[in-house]
């Protein structure tokens, strides 16, 4: 311990006593990000692994001394931006140094002719589109998370946002990066319009989690505030005809701000589908149990009727088979006049010819005014005695649908699952996929989540699908990235090598470790 | 084979050809032939040239002629993904998937007898398009031969987020860390209309202002470019469409801001400048952002064109001066990156 | 004194298991740029002390000064969790077992500052006047507001007492804050308005008097309120813009938004200019339930990020009390507290040194 306490002297004389602490609530709170597995370890009373410390270092030349600090003694850093990541990527696994970015905030560079932002990486999110909304501009960038997310976390595990379809994921709206490097480096990447010779680096710090260095800023791709927006709402015959409209408008070259297509079960929770019987079952017992709205509070009865429900997934799953086959389809398509009328002429043909009942603007309209709601649902289930927790994968078109029954019929025996399709592309879509259970005890509950992801993530490379669309990988999908990656791996090792010869940066994540 | 090439075989890449000064060529008809080339070469210190066909030697290098490793293994035709092998000339692959009624987009005549290969290696990007984008954007899945003698797989999808995106360690980045062995990559449906706008503008703040509007406006052209014309600047703009677009030529024009000129010659002088013999000229590798554009195109001679993609604007104007980022760094980072790939195979 | 928790046994869960949906909106996390004090982690900790996983001790009522009580996190919070009454509580679970700060003590202990423009009122009257901890230059203005408002003869609540007690109550001693703001409505019975120009005191004796089972027979009013519409002969005295800062207790507590913005335009030639986020998401000037007394450098940083997305402007917020904090934040930047400007632009001529 005495060396982590002449790190710890060290790192006090270099960032200053108020940004580098090694109290209990913060090593504490600092020890696990929003992984729902941390969740259900903490409720076994698995003690969690805390680190040595938390440091928050004030510019980027004090995140290359921090790095040069920890480099000198092999201590590994874990980059850190609000700890909203669903897959553990922040979690301090092997102790270390916790490097917080967010003092790092600065929006140093509105460009509204060039259509581009310089900001630093510990930026929240939604503070960061609301000045950029204030400007007139957007960065058309709304993960779920945005209200707890940064930007840096948002580069590190390759996020994407409900508009994606037409903004892009965080990856494509990266002109360059400030990255610090294992040698303490503060490195600019090559604009990704004005490549040099070498590869795009861009794209390899992105969605490197943290394990090749630490991102401090970031100049991104904006664009004006959209003029018009057009709000589409179809309930579709199934979901197939809902792939083909989504396909249809994203092959013709429109780029919808949102296409998204909720299955059966999902439908029926958003209440969109006039079709479904309300009375009575399972599944209307679990849509009461979670609808929106201050409930005046839980009940000893509705968490046991939720537990009972979650608790037999297989009788649920097969519920979920009598509901009608009716998907709701919604569609934002936004941008000048012109456009939009396009865009949204085209859908409204698309939907027709796949029997499409138009539904109006409304569904569209309440789910942007409602669309951060569902991940106030969260809490309730958890309070309740059970969990729930989200996986995203992506294929091309042509094997969405067969990825999708086959995922739903792998996790079914475990957890009560639903899904909905966005984030499409000419070429394919990714699905996401929810799910949730519960079990005797914590223990017990996190034998079924475990079980659940291993059978999800084992159907998706089963169907050649990628096993993550834009939540990382984290720890949570470290299992399966050799498989993804096959001799792919020799390339990460040799980034490895190249920017962190001392193996510091976020230890054991997106890979296990050699011997681990 | 003449020029000096001298039949020759060897345990660990098969038959090849050999030179003096330590030059060397192979046929690859495999992916897998790919790799233990590629291994061969590193194992010898030899720089590595894809090339089609019979060259002349060149010392201390592998010619890896591509030409056997050529063809459409497949097309979605669901997902419009087509799955080339990468010693297929652009060319070629926009005739496979023509076939099949799709498109790969515009291919310039600079690009059409470059292998996707070489493409990929050099970090291609001679085809800047506001609709189709490079010619290396829109690979939903790359599979590379490593020069450890490996190759690797991906699956195909449009995104993903598990770590970096290690394929693009092959993007730009010569041979060193590898070479495309196959792509999947997006295709269109083939435009029913193709049309050519010409618009003209007083000068060349203008003709960007209206592009930059264009952009904006959501119009995507599979091609544009600019010219000067006396003191006038033409943009010039190739509108591929499905016939669901009636006027798209008067509307360009309108949303431009511009004066719709006569465009007969405008096809002809856009394709003779995209001969191979001119794409020097035209596609010079030098970028200005997009605040530069005008500045750098001021005053100078020749063609100007530029690259208006979603946001991001972008010239290629010879002679404009390069951004100041850390190049020799960078270069260095990728020398260090291929001897850490050999060191781990060691 | 745990025992206080378990009645919000709801709000912890829905709060420790929530995905962080009301980051952004905490000043305090923001500022500090610290997971430890987002309410996410302010009510984990909690969690974690209630069931016995961490220890009452001195570092968990340190962590517990990480608020300035300002709501912005309940007002995006579907749970309509209340994060800051919670937080009251464990204060006070860690002042029962010796482990608050004695600097957030001494604060919610402290009196209100010289005030002689106040202890010149006459006693009783249908108007009384609650100061609380602004300075007498705002009370002078306050008066003289008030008076041309039509509300005079003024009065002070009878006893003399000038606060709520609001302080004891957000420090972690409620027993204390009962005894102050029993004998502060004591002096208001027979009242026919109550005016507070402090928003905490008139939040306080509105809902958390009411909630403690103790009422105020007359309404209560900040004095934003109690002027609204009632000041004639406005003279423009400001040139140019003003940005505008809701005082949180004052919007989203009271929900009294657009009455001293509507004075405010009659007094400026330009415009009355919002922050990035304002009304019910506006921002915090850091002052609130003992910051500023615990972690003065934190909460000037609270301050200094409230007003730093509109620059240049002179700020002008409805309570003196953020008033008089924003200026030390945001050293050399114009402050001005609503009251203290109003007063100025009042025609008739003024008899106090400008």
């Amino acid at each position: 311990m005495e060396d982590g306490t002449l790190l710890v002297e060290a790192l006090v004389a270099r960032v200053g006593p108020d940004h580098v602490r090694t109290d209990a609530p913060d090593r504490d709170a600092y020890s696990r990000d929003l992984w729902p597995r941390s969740q259900l370890e903490r409720l076994a009373g698995d003690p969690p692994t805390r680190p040595l410390a938390v440091v928050w270092p004030g510019d980027p030349a004090e995140v290359a001394e921090v790095v040069r600090l920890c480099a000198a003694r092999g201590v590994p850093i874990v980059p850190f931006g609000a700890g909203s990541g669903v897959c553990g990527g922040a979690r301090p696994d092997r102790g270390g140094v916790v490097l917080d970015v967010k003092r790092l905030k600065a929006l140093r560079r509105v460009d509204p002719v060039a259509g581009e932002i310089e900001v630093e990486a510990g930026m929240m999110g939604e503070l960061l589109e609301r000045r950029l909304e204030h400007r007139g501009l957007t960065l058309g960038h709304f993960p779920s998370s945005i209200v707890c997310s940064t930007v840096g976390g948002w580069l590190a595990g390759r996020s994407a946002g409900q508009c994606s379809s037409r903004y892009g994921k965080i990856e494509d709206m990266v002109v360059d990066l400030e990255v610090v490097t294992g040698d303490g480096a503060i490195r600019r990447t090559p604009r990704a319009d004005a490549l040099g010779p070498g590869p795009d680096w861009n794209q390899l710090f992105v969605g490197s989690e943290g394990t090749l260095g630490v991102i401090t800023a970031a100049t991104l791709r904006v664009h004006p505030q959209p003029a018009e927006r057009a709000f589409g709402g179809w309930l579709m015959p199934d979901y197939r005809a809902g792939l083909a409209v989504m396909r249809g408008a994203m092959q013709a070259g429109d780029r919808p701000a949102v296409l998204r297509l909720y299955d059966a079960l999902d439908t029926f929770m958003v209440g969109a589908n006039p079709h479904a019987a309300e009375g009575g079952g399972a599944l209307s017992r679990l849509k009461g149990l979670l609808s929106a709205g201050h409930d005046g509070g839980p009940s000893r009865l509705k968490h046991a009727v939720l537990r009972a429900v979650l608790g037999s997934p297989a009788l649920t799953n097969a519920a979920v088979r009598a509901l009608p086959a009716r998907c709701l389809l919604i569609t934002v398509c936004e941008g000048e006049a012109d456009e939009v009328a396009a865009a949204h002429a085209r859908l409204e043909r698309l939907a027709a010819t796949a029997g499409g009942q138009p539904l109006g603007e409304g569904p569209g309209r309440t789910w942007l005014a409602h669309r951060h709601d569902v991940s106030f649902k969260q809490s309730k289930i958890y309070e309740a005695g059970c969990f729930v927790d989200t996986f995203e994968v992506a294929t091309t078109w042509a094997r969405l649908p067969a990825l999708y029954e086959g995922v739903r019929r792998a996790v079914g025996p475990h957890v009560l699952v639903m899904a909905h399709f966005s984030h499409a592309y000419p070429g394919g879509c990714s699905i996401y996929f929810t799910f949730a259970g519960t079990g005797a005890d914590a223990v017990a509950m996190r034998r079924t989540y475990d079980a659940a992801w291993r059978a999800g993530l084992d159907t998706a490379q089963a169907h050649g699908a990628v096993i993550a669309h834009h939540h990382g990988a984290g720890l949570s999908r470290r299992a399966h990235m050799p498989a993804a990656h096959g001799e792919a791996r020799r390339w990460f090792d040799a980034l490895k090598a190249t920017f962190d010869p001392a193996g510091i940066f976020n230890p054991g994540k997106l890979f296990a470790e050699e011997g681990a | 084979m003449t020029d000096g090439w001298t039949p020759h075989h060897d345990g660990a890449v098969g038959d090849l050809w050999t030179a003096p000064q330590g030059a060397a060529r192979v046929e690859v008809a495999e992916p897998v032939a790919v790799a233990r080339a590629l291994a061969w070469a590193a194992d010898r210190g030899l720089q590595v040239q894809v090339v089609r066909g019979p060259r002349a030697p060149t010392p201390r290098a592998l010619q890896l002629d591509v030409a056997p490793l050529s063809g459409l293994v497949a097309v979605d035709e669901i997902s419009r993904v087509a799955h080339l092998r990468a010693g297929t000339t652009w060319a070629e692959a926009e005739a496979l998937v023509a076939a099949r009624g799709l498109t790969l987009g515009p291919v310039p005549g600079c690009v059409a007898d470059t292998p996707i290969m070489a493409s990929f290696a050099q970090g291609d990007r001679r085809r800047p398009s506001p609709a189709y984008g490079h010619l290396t954007d829109g690979v939903l899945a790359l599979r590379a031969a490593l020069p450890t003698g490996v190759l690797t797989r991906s699956a195909v999808a449009p995104r993903r987020a598990t770590g970096p995106d290690l394929a693009r360690c092959v993007v730009g980045a010569g041979a060193a860390l590898g070479l495309a062995v196959d792509v999947h990559l997006q295709v269109w449906a083939r435009p029913t209309t193709t049309v050519v706008a010409a618009v003209r503008f007083g000068g060349w703040d203008a003709a960007h202002d209206g592009a930059a509007v264009a952009l904006g406006e959501g119009l995507r052209p599979a091609w544009w470019c600019a010219r000067r014309r006396g003191r006038a600047v033409e943009l010039l703009a190739g509108l591929w469409g499905d016939g669901t677009e009636p006027d798209a030529v008067r509307r360009f024009v309108e949303v431009t801001g511009g004066d719709e000129a006569p465009p007969e010659d405008a096809q002809a002088w856009r394709d003779a400048r995209l001969d191979p013999a001119a794409a020097e000229a035209w596609w010079p590798q030098v970028v200005a952002p997009r605040g530069g554009l005008a500045a750098a195109a001021k005053g100078r001679r020749g063609v100007e064109a530029w690259d208006l993609r979603q946001a991001g604007a972008t010239l290629y104007a010879p002679g404009a001066a390069a951004p100041p980022f850390e190049r020799d760094a960078w270069a260095a980072s990728s020398d260090r990156l291929a001897h850490a790939l050999r060191a781990e195979e060691a | 004194m745990l025992r206080l928790l378990d009645a919000h046994r709801h709000a912890i869960d829905t709060c420790v298991f929530c995905p962080k949906l009301c980051r952004f909106a905490c000043p305090v996390a923001e500022a500090a740029a610290r997971e430890t004090v987002t309410p996410w982690g302010l009510m984990t900790r909690i969690d974690d002390v209630h069931v016995g996983r961490a220890p009452l001790d001195a570092a968990s009522g340190a962590l517990w000064t990480h608020c300035t009580g300002c709501h912005r996190c309940q007002a995006v919070c579907k749970h309509d969790n209340d994060v800051p009454e919670v937080l009251y509580d464990a204060r006070a679970a860690a002042a029962a077992g010796g482990h608050a700060p004695e600097a957030l003590l001494a604060w919610g202990r402290s009196g209100t500052p010289p005030q002689p423009a106040f202890d010149a009122l006459p006693e009783g009257g249908p108007v009384r006047l609650v100061p609380g901890h602004v300075d007498d230059a705002t009370v002078q203005a306050a008066v003289r507001l008030l008076d041309a408002a039509g509300h005079g003869p003024l009065g002070r609540p009878i006893g003399g007492a000038g606060a709520s007690g609001v302080r004891l109550l957000e420090a972690g001693l409620p027993e204390a804050f009962d005894a102050a703001a029993g004998r502060l409505a004591d002096g208001l019975e027979g009242a026919r308005l109550v005016v507070c120009l402090d928003p905490a005191d008139a939040l306080a004796l509105r809902r958390d008097l009411p909630a403690r089972g103790r009422t105020v027979g007359a309404p209560v009013q900040h004095l934003t309120e109690a002027v609204a519409g009632r000041l004639a002969n406005l003279t423009p005295i400001v040139e140019g813009d003003v940005l505008y800062l809701d005082a949180c207790r004052l919007g989203r507590g009271l929900g009294v938004y657009d009455a001293p913005r509507r004075t405010l335009e009659a007094i400026v030639t330009g415009r009355v200019v919002e922050a990035v986020m304002h009304h019910a998401e506006g921002g915090c000037c850091g002052a609130g339930a003992g910051l500023a007394a615990t972690q003065p450098a934190l909460a000037a940083q609270v301050g200094r990020e409230a007003v730093a997305d509109v620059p240049g402007l002179p700020v002008v917020v409805a309570s003196g009390v953020c008033a008089s904090h924003l200026r030390v934040a945001t050293a050399g930047r114009a402050v001005h507290g609503w009251a203290t400007l109003v007063a100025r632009a009042l025609s008739a001529p003024s008899q106090e040194e400008e």
